[in-house]
């Protein structure tokens, strides 16, 4: 820059001494002003051309785990739990319940074969079945005793179902009640039942852990959140169940919500329900964990039979904001033909801690697809009923019912993928796949639009543990496409679908339809698990914790 | 030898005039022979000693010659001859005996060699002369007078008056202009050995001081000494080079049983050249120290001589406070100096001993007391405030002239501190309460910050980060200097870091205001750069995102400003009093060099550039990335600095030395990257956005969001409105830049005309230096942007230049106009008062939009901001187990807000992440995956996977005592956002649970904490002993054990849960024990024990910690002592 004072003349010795001359001065102060703006001009363009705002390295550390040992609990055999009044004539239970398990555990290391235990993790008691190790699976069927729970150990397993299958044929407890085995959790959904007259739903909560558990329930009902009181805390001791009357703790309640949450431990968690009208029994069934509260939920597998709208038995919609925020949720239903309209019912309010139902009477006969998407987080359900004939012997000739409550199946952000496994006993059942492809764009006016489709690859595990059939299935966006047990019953015996799909295409959200294979109208709808965690990387990142 | 003479008792009175016959050159007029020959008693023979042609020897030769009684003989000995000269005899020099007195080192080596050139006459006198001392006509005569009578006056002395000269340096006529100023009549010793005269610097001589006959010595220049005298003492001592010589000999001679005399008759003008010379202070110190121990009874001896070197740096010190550096710095090597003469020394008071008849006692009555010493201490400081006060005296005018100007002054700075206070009683005013029941302000980047003065200096120095498992790294010079605040805190670090904070606001406004006063005198202008510098976007997130590096350097860079302007007295002053020049209108101030400081000679302010320094070291502690900009900007103020350029080249040092070790470690590694880091910050540093350079000139870090929402609507309000929302913030940047583009402008112009005016001048200055400022700080910031930092601190460079510059800017265009009339006039004033308005609105509007959108620390919604907290981190059952003597670690785990599945975990040594151990250096060093550190990734990755074998044994290793979950979201975040964080997080707990190995301590709290209890082990801490698969945990305190172990098998080890690193050292007894390398130790720091017992130590040592530190304080005690607030006059 420039020296200012020695133009003052203060006559200091220095100054005379250093006296620069004054058009170098003045020559060096311009350039410098000038420079200086330069500089500025040229960093403010120049930066915003290249500039690329690096972030500080990424402190995140992969660190890769062995997957870890996990077992899928299973429901017990379905059963009644109030007594026997005595009369033959109108016993509640007439005839046995026949239950089977049958457990497929695909790709299992060598070596590392799936045990079945006891709940409190012993092998001595009488198991299920010969264990069957082919090349896709190892499997395990056959009638079941009692709690079962499917132990597995790490060794890149990738499936791992089990369905346990109750099939009663006449009595209180008539039906085809399915559920599959699932994985403890702290926190189980429970979306479906009632506890009003004739109904009745017990809430089994299962512990393999070798902890107490301390299981939190909390309930909702048609007209807000039910007081459970000092019910509402139950301790699962370790390699136990606990069984618990929901009537007793949530009496009269013709809908119902049911939030488990466990500390100390995981539990499974389901409800098994049915209800009775008068000495009609009126279906039977597990109410099963369904997705966690989310902005869309699907529910798969919607059968209707052409009921009308004001039929009490046509399939109805059970949906649930737990928060503390009203909203709306929108539906979009999906048929074989692409989305349907529900007259009314495209858009439900829903008020928050009231379990909302929306009947879904008026559709064609044929099976659907509902998905639900809201503004606020949401649990839904559907049931679906069937009508059977009544037993020449039945002391009342009006037509038994059997029901089936459809869990919801979460929709990641990532978007849906079918990747999942359903197990179904490969003996005195049939079952049928129905899959959905589900467009991402659901508002009213964009779902007809939906373009797109994706190749669901089904494959099927033989009782003997090899492949025994596969199947591609061409699934449209905006469409549901049923693959029908006659087909299937073709392909032979099958004790486990697998569904995959290719990366990258349309969601598909599918579900299996299981029915004796005597009286197609016992059924049971099931959703698929999803695959296994593989032994992958963790993300893990050293923070600062300030509170 | 010249014949005798008798005419000293008609000798006139000194202090008359010259003789009446003063035509031709004074010598010539001396008569060659004596006129009227004279029996006399003593011989004369006078010796001038000159160093070389010096301007006054001519005028002292002349003088001698015109003596009324005139010496038997005048040898004139030039000791800068070559030695060649030497060799002749007989020369001449202006009618007197010339004797080269090559390699004479000392003025007594002059008069030997003159005494053997000419003989040493029996019975006679030797008159010394210095070549700058003229004796008045009279002198001799005085003197003669004063020893005929009697045998035993051995020494008589003249009174010296100071020499004159003029403004050129010239000598002046000593016999024409004497104002009568007394140097000496005679003079003491005060008890330490320092020479007193008893005589004030100024005091002209009334012949106050002609009472005085027996002293204890004089000058001996112009005192007449008896040779034979001279020879028995052996003249001066060498040992004492120009100074001290006199008091020295005058002593001996006393001791020796003579009588020591100043003849107050006798007047002798002295020049004391050698006293202004430079390095003369010293000398003088030195021989001041010398005569003390040659003084001091031999038994004190080595007692004085330790005392005088443990006080030098006392007295250094305090000559430092007083801004006389070189005069510390002889203070600290003149008792050196002393010290190794000791053999000289020894041989001196043997002499002294040899030569002396009476004992030292007899000349206690001529020594000076301490009662005289404090005297004289207090008429020097009393005359001296006398003397400034005179000087500096504004007149009647001036005086109600600056008061006008101080109340307008205060007004506005009430106005300023008002605003600030507001800002900041609106931000941390609900808090208020909080902070005062044990509340802390954290969040953001910033940590919690536990700890006292001592533990933070150790962090801050020790060269070991305690940051997870530990790291060698330095600590950021931030932590150096928060460590300092903590003493004025109260010795604690939190107390330190909110004190900051409170009073970052007020600092930065009343900063701003006294930068800008350097700049203009205007107080509208000062008021308004108060006001731009609190609200400006880059200090605001930085207050929000807890950036206290940040927040500290914007709080200090006008200071720090303020500071070096003033180190070179380039400030802007008040200008009172009547100006030259028809100036009209309300101008009463304006910028422009104080006319004090024209009537005087301009220095620079020593204790400015010591504070500067201080200020700019805590600024770039803040940030260093400022460190590269300041060492440009200073070499670019170097070249523009009127004076004491040097000052600014200094202010650069303490910044350089207390950050040494990251400066060191960011040159080695050659990463830019540890300078733009934000120092101390945790994790959780705020997203620094982006801005493109344009935002970023405009001194916006990210691009700014509207100040307000406003309802939608097609009508032209609605859209107005909107436009003007989303201009907003960008106006108060553009008014800046605009103002500083004027400042460029103005200065350009300038150039190219004369530079008369010193206004005009300074207004190129200062717009020139503010570009340069403003280049360098947009170049920090968009550095710092480009390492995805925050790039806060440039930007506040950037405005700090730019407001300068935008001062001078406005200050130009408001001067230039001064002249309008009429119409324009009024124009003008129109415009400027709107300019004023919007230039006050539009920070209040900022102001208000950044209150209403953050809202205070103590309210709701402030996740990933600073806020107050008062909840501890780690429940009392894990801190617990931190606290010494077990220092077992707390691990907390969680899940990242995102819900991506990221793991967060914290390592805590105490209630919470420490603000002492986060260190840009430690974690710019990513761990290697068989570190400890790489090691606990993985174990934390274990425990939430679900595969948990062996897990607690590996967290028990590594020195974890506790896990511990929090149920609200996890590590490092508040509440999750993502509803899938919940479930995550519960089902972490169910895992944690099951975990064999780790047992629940707390139930249904906030926090889920886990202890590590494995059966048949010790609970964990941070040192053990492992011997052969058992352990036991060791007491320890900080970074150190200190504990008796008992004997043991031979293979044991002992293990700390800290990185291995070669700093650790440990002994047993004092024996050194070698670090060894176990297989299960993790890659923790172990050491060999042995089977012995003892007492062990283990410790860490950085190294070159002490010579760092030695530097460190040696340089913050100077700087610190510069910048004390005495020895200097205030000067506007």
């Amino acid at each position: 820059m420039k020296r200012t004072g020695s133009g003052k003349g203060t006559g200091s010795r220095k100054g005379a001494k250093r006296q620069v001359p004054a058009v170098v001065r003045r020559v060096a102060t311009a350039g410098g002003g000038l420079l200086c703006a330069a500089a500025v001009v040229a960093l403010t363009v120049t930066d915003s051309a290249d500039r690329a705002a690096t972030p500080p390295a990424d402190v995140v550390h992969a660190v890769p785990v062995a997957a870890a040992e996990t077992g899928l609990v299973c429901p017990m055999p379905a059963k009644l739990e109030q007594p026997d009044v005595g009369d033959d004539e109108f016993s509640a239970a007439p005839v046995r319940t026949t239950t089977s398990l049958s457990g497929a555990v695909l790709d299992a290391a060598e070596g590392q074969e799936p045990s079945l235990t006891l709940l409190d993790g012993t092998a001595s008691a009488d198991l299920t079945g010969p264990l069957e190790s082919g090349d896709t699976a190892a499997v395990r069927e056959g009638t079941l005793p009692g709690t079962r729970v499917l132990r597995l150990t790490p060794g890149g397993a990738t499936y791992a179902a089990g369905t346990v299958t109750s099939v009663t044929t006449e009595g209180d407890l008539r039906g085809l009640v399915a559920g599959p085995c699932v994985t403890p959790a702290v926190e189980h959904w429970l979306v479906g039942g009632s506890t009003t007259v004739g109904s009745s739903g017990s809430l089994v909560l299962q512990n393999p852990g070798g902890t107490p558990a301390t299981v939190r329930l909390e309930a909702w009902g048609a007209s807000g959140p039910v007081v459970l009181g000092s019910q509402s805390l139950v301790v699962v001791p370790p390699g136990e169940q606990v069984v618990t009357m929901l009537e007793a703790i949530a009496p009269d309640q013709p809908r119902l919500a049911v939030h488990v949450t466990a500390e100390g431990g995981r539990v499974g968690a389901y409800v098994q329900h049915h209800r009775i009208d008068g000495l009609v029994p009126m279906g039977a069934d597990l109410v099963v964990s369904g997705a966690a509260p989310a902005r869309t939920t699907v529910v798969s597998g919607v059968l209707s039979s052409g009921e009308t709208v004001d039929d009490a038995h046509a399939p109805r919609l059970d949906l649930l904001t737990p928060g503390d925020r009203a909203g709306t949720a929108h539906l979009a239903v999906l048929g074989a033909d692409g989305p349907v309209r529900l007259r009314g019912g495209e858009e439900v309010p829903l008020e928050p801690g009231q379990v909302t139902t929306l009947p879904l009477g008026g559709l064609p006969a044929g099976t659907y697809t509902v998905v639900v998407d809201a503004d606020v987080p949401v649990v839904a359900a559907a049931a679906v009923d069937r009508v059977g004939t009544a037993a020449e012997d039945a002391a009342v000739d009006d037509d038994p019912y059997d029901r089936a409550w459809l869990a919801a199946q979460a929709v990641p952000s990532s978007g849906a993928v079918a990747d999942g496994v359903v197990a179904v006993p490969p003996r005195d059942a049939t079952y049928a796949v129905t899959l959905s492809g589900l467009p991402g764009e659901r508002d009213p006016e964009g779902i007809e639009d939906a373009e797109g489709s994706t190749a669901v690859e089904l494959r099927g595990v033989g009782p003997d543990g090899e492949e025994s059939w596969t199947r591609t299935v061409d699934v449209p966006a905006g469409r549901t496409v049923e693959v029908p047990w006659a087909e299937l019953s073709e392909l032979g015996e099958t004790v486990a679908v697998v569904a995959e799909q290719p990366a990258g295409e349309p969601g598909v959200a599918w579900s299996v339809r299981l029915a004796d294979e005597d009286d197609t109208t016992l059924f049971s709808v099931l959703a698929p698990t999803a695959p296994l965690a593989a032994g992958g990387e963790i993300g893990v990142r050293r923070v600062d914790a300030v509170g | 030898m010249s014949a005798p003479r008798t005419d000293s008792l008609s000798a006139p009175s000194p202090d008359r005039g010259p003789h009446e016959d003063t035509v031709g050159p004074v010598w010539a007029k001396v008569p060659a022979q004596p006129s009227a020959p004279a029996p006399v008693a003593v011989t004369v023979t006078a010796v001038v000693v000159t160093r070389g042609s010096s301007p006054y020897l001519a005028a002292t030769l002349a003088a001698l010659r015109s003596q009324s009684r005139t010496p038997d003989d005048v040898v004139v000995v030039d000791v800068d001859t070559a030695p060649a000269t030497s060799g002749h005899q007989d020369l001449q020099l202006g009618g007197a005996r010339y004797v080269a007195g090559a390699g004479a080192r000392t003025f007594g080596d002059a008069v030997e060699s003159a005494l053997v050139a000419v003989g040493m006459p029996e019975h006679g006198w030797l008159w010394l002369l210095h070549d700058d001392s003229a004796p008045a006509p009279g002198a001799l005569a005085a003197l003669s007078r004063a020893v005929e009578h009697s045998n035993a006056v051995a020494v008589a002395g003249c009174k010296q008056r100071r020499w004159e000269t003029g403004p050129d340096g010239v000598p002046l006529d000593p016999e024409v202009s004497d104002r009568g100023v007394l140097v000496e009549v005679g003079h003491t010793v005060s008890p330490l050995g320092r020479r007193m005269t008893g005589i004030d610097d100024t005091e002209i001589d009334q012949g106050q001081h002609d009472s005085r006959e027996d002293v204890l010595a004089v000058g001996l220049a112009g005192a007449l000494v008896r040779a034979s005298v001279w020879r028995q003492v052996g003249g001066t001592d060498p040992a004492y080079g120009q100074f001290g010589d006199s008091t020295d000999l005058c002593l001996r001679v006393r001791l020796a049983g003579h009588r020591v005399v100043v003849v107050p008759d006798a007047v002798v003008r002295h020049a004391q050249v050698a006293l202004h010379a430079p390095g003369a202070a010293g000398a003088c110190r030195r021989s001041q120290l010398y005569l003390r121990l040659t003084s001091v009874a031999p038994w004190i001896l080595p007692f004085a001589m330790v005392a005088m070197v443990v006080w030098a740096p006392f007295a250094a010190g305090y000559r430092l406070a007083m801004k006389q550096p070189d005069l510390a710095r002889d203070e600290l090597f003149a008792p050196l100096w002393a010290v190794f003469r000791l053999g000289r020394l020894l041989r001196a008071r043997r002499r002294i001993a040899r030569t002396s008849t009476v004992p030292r006692s007899v000349l206690r009555p001529l020594l000076g007391t301490w009662g005289e010493v404090a005297a004289e201490r207090r008429d020097k400081r009393l005359a001296r405030s006398e003397a400034h006060r005179f000087h500096a005296a504004p007149s009647d005018l001036e005086q109600a002239e600056l008061h006008a100007l101080a109340v307008r002054r205060r007004t506005a700075l009430t106005v300023v501190v008002l605003w600030a206070a507001g800002l900041t009683a609106a931000l941390f005013g609900p808090a208020l309460g909080a902070l005062a029941a044990g509340g802390r302000l954290v969040g953001g980047a910033l940590l919690p910050a536990g700890g006292t003065t001592a533990t933070t200096w150790s962090a801050a120095t020790s060269g070991w980060v305690r940051d997870g498992l530990g790291a060698a790294a330095p600590a950021d010079p931030l932590l150096f200097v928060l460590s300092g605040l903590s003493v004025l805190a109260g010795g604690s670090l939190q107390h330190a870091v909110d004190g900051v904070l409170l009073l970052a606001l007020p600092l930065a406004a009343v900063g701003a205001w006294a930068a800008a006063g350097t700049v203009t005198r205007s107080v509208w202008l000062r008021v308004l750069a108060a006001f731009v510098w609190t609200v400006t976007p880059a200090f605001l997130g930085a207050l929000d995102g807890g950036l206290l590096g940040a927040v500290l350097a914007h709080a200090l860079l006008p200071w720090t400003a303020v500071a070096l302007v003033r180190s070179v007295r380039a400030q802007a002053v008040d200008l009172v009093g009547p100006r030259e020049g028809a100036e009209e209108g309300p101008a009463v101030e304006r910028a422009a060099a104080s006319h004090l400081a024209d009537n005087r000679p301009v220095a620079g302010s020593l204790g400015a550039a010591g504070t500067g320094a201080l200020l700019l070291a805590c600024v770039v502690a803040g940030a260093p990335a400022l460190l590269p900009a300041a060492v440009v900007v200073l070499a670019g103020a170097a070249l523009a600095a009127p004076r004491r350029r040097v000052h600014l080249a200094l202010t650069l040092v303490p910044a350089l030395v207390v950050g040494a070790p990251l400066w060191w470690t960011a040159l080695r590694d050659g990463d830019r990257g540890l300078l733009t880091a934000e120092p101390l910050a945790g994790s959780g540093v705020p997203d620094p956005g982006t801005a493109s350079g344009l935002e970023l000139l405009l001194g916006l870090p990210a691009t700014p969001a509207p100040w307000f929402d406003v309802p939608d609507g097609d009508g032209p309000v609605p859209t107005a409105l909107r436009s003007v929302v989303a201009a907003g913030p960008w106006a108060a940047g553009v008014l800046v830049l605009a103002l500083a583009a004027a400042g460029l402008v103005a200065a350009l112009l300038t150039i190219g005309r004369r530079s008369g005016d010193d206004g005009t001048d300074r207004v190129a200055t200062t717009a020139l230096m503010g570009w340069l400022v403003a280049a360098a700080g947009l170049a920090v910031a968009v550095l710092t942007q480009h390492d995805g930092r925050w790039s806060g601190p440039g930007l506040s460079l950037l405005l700090l230049g730019l407001s300068a510059a935008a001062a001078a800017g406005a200050g130009a265009i408001v001067g230039r106009r001064t002249e309008l009339r009429g119409f324009l006039g009024s124009a003008r004033r129109v415009g400027v008062v709107a300019l004023v308005t919007v230039a006050v609105l539009l920070p209040a509007a900022q102001a208000a939009a950044w209150l209403i959108g953050s809202g205070s620390v103590a309210g709701g919604g402030r996740t990933g901001m600073l806020h107050v907290s008062t909840s501890p981190v780690v429940p009392a059952v894990g801190q617990q187990m931190q606290a010494p003597p077990r220092q077992a670690r707390v691990l907390e785990l969680g899940f990242s807000p995102e819900a991506d599945g990221t793991v967060r975990y914290a390592l805590l040594r105490a209630d919470g992440s420490q603000l002492a151990d986060a260190s840009v250096a430690a974690r710019a060093s990513r761990p290697a995956d068989d570190s400890p550190a790489g090691t606990l990734d993985e174990a934390v990755a274990a425990l939430v996977s679900g595969s948990t074998d062996g897990i607690p044994e590996r967290l028990a290793g590594l020195g974890v005592g506790a896990v511990q979950v929090r149920s609200d979201g996890g590590a490092g975040t508040a509440a999750g956002t993502e509803p899938g964080i919940g479930t995550a997080v519960g089902d972490l707990v169910a895992t944690l649970d099951m975990v064999p190995g780790l047992s629940r301590v707390t139930e249904g709290q906030a926090v889920s904490v886990w202890r590590v209890a494995l059966t048949g082990e010790p609970a964990p801490g941070w040192a053990r002993v492992q011997d052969d698969g058992t352990r036991v945990t060791l007491p320890s305190a900080g970074t150190e054990v200190r504990a008796d172990v008992a004997p043991g098998g031979a293979d044991r080890a002992v293990v700390l849960a800290e990185a291995a690193a070669r700093g650790w050292h440990a002994t047993l007894d004092g024996r050194r024990l070698e670090p060894v390398d176990l297989d299960d130790a993790l890659g923790l720091q172990a050491f060999e024990l042995g089977p012995d017992a003892g007492h062990l130590v283990v410790r860490y040592e950085a190294p070159h910690r002490t010579a760092w530190l030695v530097l460190t304080a040696f340089t913050l005690v100077v700087f610190t002592l510069l910048a004390l607030p005495v020895g200097r006059r205030r000067v506007r």
